[in-house]
């Protein structure tokens, strides 16, 4: 039998993915805000995803989809907090250790 | 029989009246007070871009109108920073560079949205801009104690590859100031104290150049796409300069607190409006 999944269900789905993908960078930010080190992340990492993150809210403004563009900005702003306390807390410890 | 004299009478009053033109006088009047914000406080844009949607322009002819109007203005601030701008033009010429990249991403990515999804993110991006604004004074008394004056430090910190990260995040920000723009300046000069610039007037030539760069190339490329409603914007351009002259001359005995609280009210009370008006 096959089960067809539309309408409001289908939109459900995007936004329970769009609030687990966008939700995840939450754990990862508050454990740099605590630790005051982001020494094991990488940033060229960081930097290629903040661009695809980037490119897919331009898609999003593109196509006029508005739940591509909310979950895209917030996951943006979340990914770029984390590279700024990275350039932040590296700059510190890089100041400290020429001290 | 009396009341419906009197609103024969009213109605007799007011047709001369309903005859006027009221579009560009109010325009005018919005971008006298946009420019005099601009020149004191900024944050002029959260009044002459609502002014713009109020006298019926669609909202993405309404933004590209209002940034070739506002765009004069930022010019001739290149003037103030000509001698800083000199002394650091290698850098400059990267993060102008990095402006016209991202203003020109920015207002092709604008010319292409569909006019109903703009309008349904014109209340967010007021929002955003004034939540920008609001917490701007905070930010940099959080950024200067991050940073404590550690010597002259005249180029990116000390982090390797700094300058090509700096010259990204710039274009970055760049791509929001072709888009929409408002708040940009402050997002700026974060970045710039993020990257260990202290010296304040060096900031602010560098971000005039990037602003002016990326919404030059934003200006041309919406005066090339028809966007632009020309007698509005030449109407609010000269209105807008008159307002900004006028305010740099009284802007010393002005309270910055106070003008800064009340651009966050005018942008807080625009979004609030548009989310009422876009989403009942």
């Amino acid at each position: 039998m096959i089960v067809f999944i539309a309408g409001w269900r289908t939109e459900t789905i995007g936004v329970v993915a769009a609030i687990c993908t966008t939700g995840s960078f939450v754990p990862q930010l508050l454990r740099v805000w605590r630790r005051k080190s982001a020494e094991d992340i990488s940033l060229l990492m960081f930097l290629f995803f903040s661009l695809g993150v980037a490119l897919w809210l331009i898609y999003g403004l593109l196509i006029g989809s508005f739940s591509v563009i909310a979950a895209n900005i917030v996951t943006l702003v979340l990914a770029l907090a984390i590279l700024a306390l990275k350039i932040v807390y590296d700059r510190r410890s890089l100041a400290s250790s020429r001290k | 029989m009396l009341l419906p004299a009197i609103a024969e009478f009213l109605g007799h009053l007011a047709s001369p009246l309903d005859s006027i033109d009221w579009r560009l006088p109010w325009l005018m009047f919005a971008a006298l007070i946009g420019g005099a914000l601009n020149a004191v406080a900024g944050g002029g844009s959260f009044l002459v871009f609502p002014a713009m949607l109020s006298i019926g322009l669609g909202p993405i002819q309404a933004n590209a109108t209002n940034t070739v109007a506002m765009w004069p203005g930022q010019l001739t601030s290149i003037a103030g920073y000509l001698a800083e701008v000199k002394r650091n033009l290698r850098l400059a010429l990267r993060l102008a560079g990095a402006g016209f990249v991202g203003g020109a991403a920015g207002a092709i990515v604008l010319l292409n949205t569909p006019a109903a999804t703009f309008l349904k993110l014109v209340p967010w991006l007021l929002l955003i801009a004034a939540l920008i604004f609001a917490f701007s004074g905070p930010a940099t008394r959080r950024l200067k104690a991050l940073f404590p004056p550690t010597g002259p430090v005249r180029a990116p910190g000390a982090l390797p590859n700094a300058h090509w990260l700096l010259v990204i995040s710039t274009a970055i920000i760049c791509f929001y100031i072709g888009y929409f723009g408002a708040g940009a300046g402050f997002l700026l000069i974060s970045l710039l104290s993020l990257f260990g610039f202290e010296d304040l007037s060096q900031m602010n030539a560098m971000k005039v150049v990037s602003t002016t760069m990326a919404n030059g190339v934003a200006c041309i490329l919406f005066a090339f796409s028809g966007k632009v409603e020309w007698h509005f914007c030449l109407a609010a351009m000269v209105t807008c300069a008159i307002g900004g002259y006028t305010a740099a001359r009284v802007s010393q005995r002005l309270n910055q607190k106070f003008l800064r609280a009340l651009v966050v009210f005018i942008g807080l009370g625009m979004a609030a409006y548009f989310f009422w008006r876009n989403y009942r």
